[in-house]
């Protein structure tokens, strides 16, 4: 992978001048309430990186495409717009937990947030966290986390943005994001739709019809829709009570591969309903945090789209949270929280319902010990109906050198449970399982000044007792495929963000945000690489603006991924690395204050490139699409 | 902008050195795979079906060869295949493909890629290809036999079965199908008239699925039995396994050996007047006029796919994620005498000779 080289170089050395994006909380001054502000304020020792509402617009077609473009998270997808999952760090599609407004969502059934089931345009931010998060982000938090957030503001303010996006394959992305308030009310109103005929040809040459024409992408087609409801309100200064809803519906179909993708046949629909009540109070040297919420989730999967009949997985979640905080001084800080939850998950073909009740207990300690060092150690333990539950703890801790450059060095144990469909799917299910855990080490440098940011992390990482289905995982009966704790992994390498903004004059500015990791994530039996961990993994967008004309340029680069455990080298096991290009352009028809007007023409995949995350299921090849982004 | 035009100039710069290393193409590769054993693996998501060749003497091996052959994959699952004189039929289920390639070279020479769905087991009788197919698994009511032209690889006609058919051979001008059941349960053995296209059914033990004819020509069937846990493991029903051996004349069974309840053989080859079969974690042999099975196995192995020839048993362990594994055993020993590495999700073999 000559080529991520050359483009992590060429980012060192052109972002030598740069600013970090600005976010809205320091740009409003004001009172905001972010429902995960640990997330955004207090990680200590670990690397935490953001993906504005500026770079969702530039993806908005699904999350997928959000993350691909703008972050370290490895995903491997079924197709375009299919199953789709994260993996940091080489770790596993359940080793990464998707949070909204600090809730872990990951499905009961296979402890995953498939990223084409729930759309997150209308958050005000992505913050990405590599790394472990167990204590505060319980389980699957083993490789990083990914937080959704929707901020409310308290204070008078009237914001309207509205996207609309219409391309190739018939394929369309719209959301509407309000945010509305006085100094004691605060809203947020969320909607959006996608949809997409999503039957683009598959360009591989050696795959063509009788005709001669290239095969196409079919039962491709999907649809969702979501909203989000935010509301706030503000007693007293330090005193609030929100509460969060959001329903998302999802109609998809599952597309086919190569070499006949007119035998796809299947559909899937996804029916997620999430509501979060948070009352936070302040008030001398005391903070509580009180959250319930209750979270339902389903999916149904019809084997024959034609037909009635479909497996299904269901579940409702409650849980209550209760965060305090005691502030010695300025300086110390000591927190602890109770956390409590009901699971009740329903699977097609397990004939009962299966419950599952867990009690946390954690405990944490904050200490600034001068203008350059702080630290703290956090500590959890959980208690489960189900199985033993490893008490986790994190050492974190920044140090400044100077007013630009820091070191950070983060050590944590992080665990991930045994999902439901791990435990009892009917006949292979295993009872006796105990949750997979990690140890790991994160140590970090990051620069910045006041056009620039540099994050560094270099990691190391054991994930011990993997849950892994196998044939021989019930010595009694040998062809039955069962989950046993089996596998060890170890998973070293280093991450890398930077970005820059400089504005060369009043009118024209040019930001760059970059992303490199480079991964290498070995079973510690077999000393073979996991399968789709690719080495390296870069991306990057450069945007230019001036106040009428704005242009940019986002590049994807992965290397080869193998595709079998025992990574034989040859052309039909493993995936070639690639690299893609999208770019756009646009005019600015509006600029006035708040208000703003952009259209902008964007090219995706520009070059062409046959690119697969998945044997035998091409990405698409060169698309357009148009869009308008209306502030008002 | 002066820093606008360097990033864009080495984006272009970098962009070129992509541009140039990216090559998907295959060396095409012509090989004799004639003589010798021909493996074939399901495939799953790391890899698509394949056909691993293995010579007799088991000194030469190849993997992948139909991708070396064609440049192209074959598709997820690789079901089965089926020979006549001059081709290979690679029948995969998921891809409602049928490729058909030259027998020696594996080179692709057309496709029956209409009119199949979920197909499973194919069957060659002149030049009509007979390709049973189950339709939507969950649907006791659409499975059929597609009857395919060879000359022009389109499906002609459907002959409409029961439930899940699963294997299909062929005696004079009747074909045999089992009938596994797809996704649910069946028991019966169709007789197909390849003149009139009438279906008669043989009652057999559930979940009928191996079928092979003996020395006297005789159809042996191997019946599974069938299971129901509600919930697991607590039994709801369950029927038992048992080789049934019909009359191809008067097509009525003429013997059944039944297994002892709970126990569901799933493979079953013959060679030379014994029968073997999988059950378990274990091969057994019983000789085909003995009227009880033996208590004690052959050879303790985990299979997935087994074959005899020449004294010699070749079973297949398959791995799913990785390579699977190919022992060979000498059957008068019961040493496994080799092992080798083989197509992912390996579950057949064929003999070519």
């Amino acid at each position: 992978m000559k080529l991520c080289n050359a483009f992590f170089l060429l980012s060192m050395l052109c972002c030598a001048v740069t600013v970090a994006q600005n976010d809205s909380i320091n740009r409003l001054g004001k009172v905001t309430i972010v429902a995960d502000s640990y997330v955004r304020n207090n990680v200590v020792g670990q690397k935490v990186t953001l993906i504005t509402g500026d770079n969702i617009v530039k993806n908005p077609t699904n999350l997928t495409e959000t993350l691909r473009f703008n972050s370290v998270v490895a995903i491997r997808d079924y197709g375009n717009g299919g199953t789709s999952s994260a993996r940091f760090r080489g770790t596993s599609a359940a080793n990464t937990a998707v949070m909204w407004n600090g809730i872990n969502v990951n499905a009961i059934g296979n402890g995953q947030t498939g990223l084409n089931s729930l759309s997150l345009n209308t958050a005000d931010e992505i913050v990405i966290k590599s790394g472990g998060g167990s204590v505060k982000y319980g389980s699957g938090a083993i490789g990083g986390s990914i937080h959704a957030n929707d901020n409310l503001y308290f204070h008078k303010h009237q914001n309207f943005q509205l996207f609309s996006s219409y391309g190739s394959f018939n394929t369309t992305s719209n959301f509407l994001k309000t945010n509305l308030g006085t100094e004691k009310w605060a809203l947020k109103l969320g909607a959006n739709f996608n949809k997409s005929d999503n039957d683009y040809d598959l360009i591989d040459e050696r795959y063509k019809d009788a005709n001669g024409n290239y095969l196409k992408n079919s039962n491709g087609d999907y649809e969702n829709y979501g909203l989000n409801l935010s509301v706030g309100y503000q007693f007293t200064e330090g005193n609030t009570l929100s509460f969060y809803t959001t329903g998302f519906k999802g109609d998809r179909l599952f597309s086919g591969e190569l070499q006949n993708p007119s035998a796809a046949n299947e559909k899937y629909k996804d029916i997620n309903q999430r509501n979060l009540l948070v009352w936070e109070v302040q008030k001398n040297q005391f903070s509580h945090v009180v959250k319930t919420a209750y979270l339902t989730q389903e999916y149904r999967y019809f084997k024959n789209k034609n037909s009635n009949s479909f497996d299904f997985g269901k579940s409702k979640r409650w849980l209550f949270n209760y965060d305090f905080k005691y502030h010695f001084n300025k300086k110390t800080t000591i927190n602890t929280y109770v956390d409590i939850q009901n699971i009740e998950g329903d699977v097609s073909g397990v004939p009962n319902k299966k419950y599952r009740e867990q009690y946390a207990f954690a405990f944490g300690f904050n200490s600034i010990i001068n203008k350059q060092w702080k630290y703290n150690i956090e500590s959890k333990k959980e208690f489960n109906s189900a199985f033993k539950v490893p008490t986790v703890f994190s050492l974190g801790s920044n140090y400044a050198l100077n007013d630009n450059n820091e070191i950070l060095l983060n050590i944590s144990t992080n665990y991930r449970v045994p999902t439901l469909n791990d435990l009892h799917w009917p006949g292979q299910g295993n009872e006796d399982l105990i949750p997979e855990n990690s140890k790991q080490i994160d140590a970090g440098y990051q620069y910045k000044n006041d056009w620039f940011t540099f994050k560094s992390t270099l990691f190391y990482m054991h994930v011990l007792d993997k849950i892994i289905w196998t044939p021989i995982g019930d010595i009694n009966r040998p062809d039955v495929w069962t989950p046993i704790n089996l596998n060890e992994s170890i998973h070293k390498g280093a991450e890398f963000y930077a970005s820059f903004c400089y504005p060369f004059s009043k009118y024209h500015s040019v930001d760059v945000a970059t992303n490199y990791i480079y991964t290498v994530a070995k079973d510690t039996e077999t000393n073979k690489e996991l399968i789709f961990v690719p080495r390296h993994l870069f991306n990057a967008t450069v945007n230019y603006q001036n106040n009428i004309f704005t242009a940019y340029v986002q590049n994807l680069s992965q290397s080869k991924v193998y595709t079998t455990e025992d990574n034989i080298n040859t052309p039909g096991a493993v995936l070639n690395g690639f690299t893609v290009f999208n770019a756009g352009t646009g005019v600015s028809l509006l600029k006035k204050g708040t208000k703003s007007l952009h259209v902008i023409l964007a090219v995706k995949n520009i070059f062409n490139q046959l690119y697969l995350y998945s044997i035998s299921r091409p990405m698409p090849g060169r698309n357009y699409n148009l869009n308008i982004n209306y502030k008002f | 902008m002066k820093i606008t035009k360097q990033i864009l100039k080495l984006l272009v710069i970098a962009l070129i050195i992509v541009s140039c290393n990216n090559d998907d193409s295959i060396e095409l590769i012509n090989r004799d795979y004639s003589n010798g054993i021909l493996i074939s693996g399901e495939g799953s998501g790391a890899g698509t079906g394949s056909v691993t060749y293995l010579s007799s003497d088991q000194t030469l091996k190849y993997q992948f060869i139909y991708l070396s052959a064609n440049g192209t994959q074959l598709g997820t699952y690789l079901q089965s295949m089926a020979f006549n004189e001059n081709s290979a039929f690679i029948i995969v289920d998921n891809a409602n493909t049928v490729t058909v390639v030259d027998k020696k070279t594996f080179i692709k020479t057309g496709e029956i890629k209409t009119d199949l769905n979920t197909p499973r087991f194919m069957t060659v009788v002149g030049d009509k290809g007979y390709i049973t197919n189950w339709g939507d698994p969950y649907n006791t009511e659409d499975d059929f036999i597609a009857v395919a032209d060879l000359n022009t690889n389109a499906v002609e006609k459907i002959i409409s079965v029961s439930n899940g058919p699963e294997q299909i051979v062929v005696k004079g001008n009747k074909l045999y199908v089992s009938h596994k059941g797809a996704y649910g349960t069946n028991n019966v053995v169709s007789v197909i008239d390849t003149a009139t296209d009438d279906v008669v059914e043989i009652t057999v033990k559930e979940n009928p699925d191996e079928l092979l004819f003996n020395n006297n020509g005789d159809l042996l069937v191997l019946s599974e039995g069938s299971i129901v846990y509600d919930p697991w493991p607590t039994i709801k029903s369950e029927t038992k396994a048992a080789i049934h051996i019909i009359n191809t004349t008067t097509n009525t069974i003429t013997k059944t050996i039944e297994f002892k309840e709970g126990e569901h053989p799933s493979l079953m080859t013959y060679d030379n007047g014994q029968i073997y079969y999988y059950l378990s974690g274990g091969v057994y042999k019983v000789n085909s006029g003995e009227e009880t099975l033996p208590t004690t196995a052959l050879i303790s192995q985990s299979l997935y796919g087994m074959a005899v020839k020449n004294g010699n048993l070749y079973g297949v362990e398959p791995s799913f994620t990785a390579q699977s594994d190919l022992y060979v055993f000498d059957l008068s020993t019961k040493e496994k005498v080799f092992t080798t590495k083989v197509a992912l999700g390996a579950s057949k073999i064929y003999f070519t000779e």
